[in-house]
């Protein structure tokens, strides 16, 4: 196990508005972390800041990754919201999958036959193979969150971040996403941001609860009382075969 | 129909064809942009904008349109950075700039004492007008935004498909976006002659939606748009110079009819075809 990334004091935020404050958090090659807390509790953020899509107001990043340390962006791949996505773009599913590639190229490129190649392999295997060169306009909720996930794992990066992936997919769709992210995970360390954590519990190894501050679960076991010191609200988490649905408490007798 | 021929042996004639050419070429490219990235209203500001450039250019008396191209750019990248900054309300500010523009220019044009000449080209356009200077500088134009695209076509259309995600893969996205942005304004500018910046808008705009009917393909957009662009240019020309009618207005007209002609071929081909 060895460390791909330390945040050291991070405050992170835009403007006039400081979001998270003194952050540190490390990730380690195997982990699969669930990042969890209320709305506007910095999850978003955090995950924009580890991208690089915003700076550091204090502290720092370091990443361990191969290569220029400018380079950071090359070793990590990326899943979106899906409603940030302009549905009638005209692009086709195999050149969003191909778009995964472009940080590994020059400012001025093509791509050549082996990447459309890879692209293509990536899309059978994601079972989108039919319907390579339609537009995504086209495309369902879980099949575009499929052709995102492509997108994310071309340049086979060591860092894939999820923001909200369950959200647009049905249940079935949900349900095979996990089961990829778990294969995935034995070669790449996975961050998933959800506000839903109770669906994904089963497959994310420790939770790394932000509001404000971050506080880092080494296990996916959390109790309550724990949660509510740092103000998470989490409904439910539940392990085991059955699905589980859970009623309003009984009235106990007096 | 003989008449049109014989019209080709006039030099004005034939600048007006080659400019119908360029424009189609230089709107049918960035307006492919403006139209998928949804920055339409942002394009229609800084037409609007350009009006006061015209106007400070009548005042002091050089060439309108490089008061129009300094104001279209300025307008142009200072929407681009406050749209990137993301805490103003976009749409407003758009708005403000877009009215001021014109204040300014009416203003000034106003205080140039006597009559202010080709004011009705700037605003509705003149094809028939336009001269072999506005020629050269149209086609330059059109060699880079022709360059430009190729050199960076992948780019740009992964910033405007998805900018959070273009931004984390690092794509240049900051550098694409204002050279996109500053090329689109000059577009504007240099088409004012053609359809005047009242109607402008349409330009990279009509061709456009009338191509997407019959693709989903970037690249295909593109080129359809110029052909569409092109033809439509070329009977607004020709009916600009029938009835006496500024050539803004006779090309809309025609880009418009175009539209709706594939639209009804389209709608027809489903009805028949069910």
């Amino acid at each position: 196990m060895s460390k791909i990334l330390e945040i050291k004091n991070l405050d992170a935020g835009y403007d006039d508005n400081l979001v998270l404050k003194k952050i540190n958090f490390q990730v380690h090659d195997t982990d699969f972390i669930g990042i969890i807390g209320p709305n506007g509790g910095g999850k978003t953020t955090l995950m924009k800041a580890v991208l690089g899509v915003i700076k550091p107001l204090h502290g720092k990043i370091v990443y361990h990754f191969p290569g220029k340390p400018n380079d950071f962006q090359k070793y990590i791949g990326y899943l979106p919201q899906q409603n940030l996505i302009d549905k009638k773009f005209p692009i086709s599913v195999r050149e969003v999958v191909l778009s995964g590639l472009t940080s590994q190229k020059p400012l001025i490129f093509r791509f050549s036959s082996a990447d459309k190649k890879k692209a293509d392999e990536l899309l059978e295997k994601s079972g989108l193979g039919s319907i390579s060169q339609n537009p995504v306009g086209e495309l369902s909720g879980g099949q575009l969150q499929r052709v995102f996930l492509a997108r994310a794992v071309i340049s086979n990066p060591r860092l894939l971040i999820l923001d909200e992936p369950s959200t647009y997919v049905d249940n079935r769709a949900e349900f095979e996403l996990y089961e990829t992210l778990k294969e995935l995970n034995k070669n790449i360390a996975i961050l998933l941001v959800s506000h839903d954590i109770g669906t994904i519990s089963s497959y994310i190894k420790t939770i790394a609860c932000v509001n404000g501050s971050l506080h880092y679960h080494p296990s996916n076991e959390i109790n309550a009382e724990e949660l509510n010191v740092y103000n998470c609200p989490i409904d439910i988490i539940a392990h085991g075969p059955v699905p589980h649905r859970v009623l309003q408490e009984h009235i106990k007798p007096k | 129909m003989e008449g049109i021929f014989e019209l080709i042996h006039y030099q004005y004639f034939t600048n007006a064809i080659l400019a119908s050419l360029l424009a189609a070429i230089s709107c049918g490219i960035t307006g492919t942009y403006v139209v998928s990235r949804r920055i339409v209203f942002i394009s229609g500001g800084i037409t609007h904008t350009s009006f006061g450039g015209i106007g400070i250019g009548y005042f002091l008396g050089f060439n309108p349109v490089w008061g129009a191209a300094m104001f279209s750019v300025l307008s142009g990248l200072g929407i681009e950075y406050f749209t990137r900054k993301g805490n103003i309300r976009n749409d407003s500010v758009i708005a403000m700039v877009w009215s001021l523009g014109m204040a300014i220019g009416v203003i000034f044009i106003y205080l140039t004492p006597g009559y202010a000449p080709n004011l009705m080209t700037y605003l509705f356009g003149s094809i028939l007008t336009v001269n072999s200077s506005d020629l050269y500088m149209l086609f330059a134009l059109t060699l880079v935004i022709i360059l430009f695209f190729s050199f960076f076509f992948r780019r740009i259309q992964y910033i405007s498909f998805d900018q959070e995600y273009a931004s984390s893969l690092n794509l240049h996205v900051g550098f694409i976006n204002y050279s996109l942005m500053a090329l689109v304004s000059l577009t504007i500018v240099f088409n004012i002659k053609l359809v005047g910046i009242i109607l402008l808008l349409s330009m990279l705009t009509i061709p456009q939606n009338a191509a997407n009917l019959i693709t989903k393909d970037y690249k295909k957009i593109i080129f359809l748009s110029i052909l569409i662009g092109f033809a439509g240019s070329l009977c607004g020309l020709v009916i600009s110079y029938f009835l006496n009618i500024p050539s803004g207005a006779t090309i809309i007209f025609s880009l418009v009819c175009i539209y709706l002609l594939m639209r009804l071929f389209l709608s027809l081909r489903k009805l028949f075809a069910q």
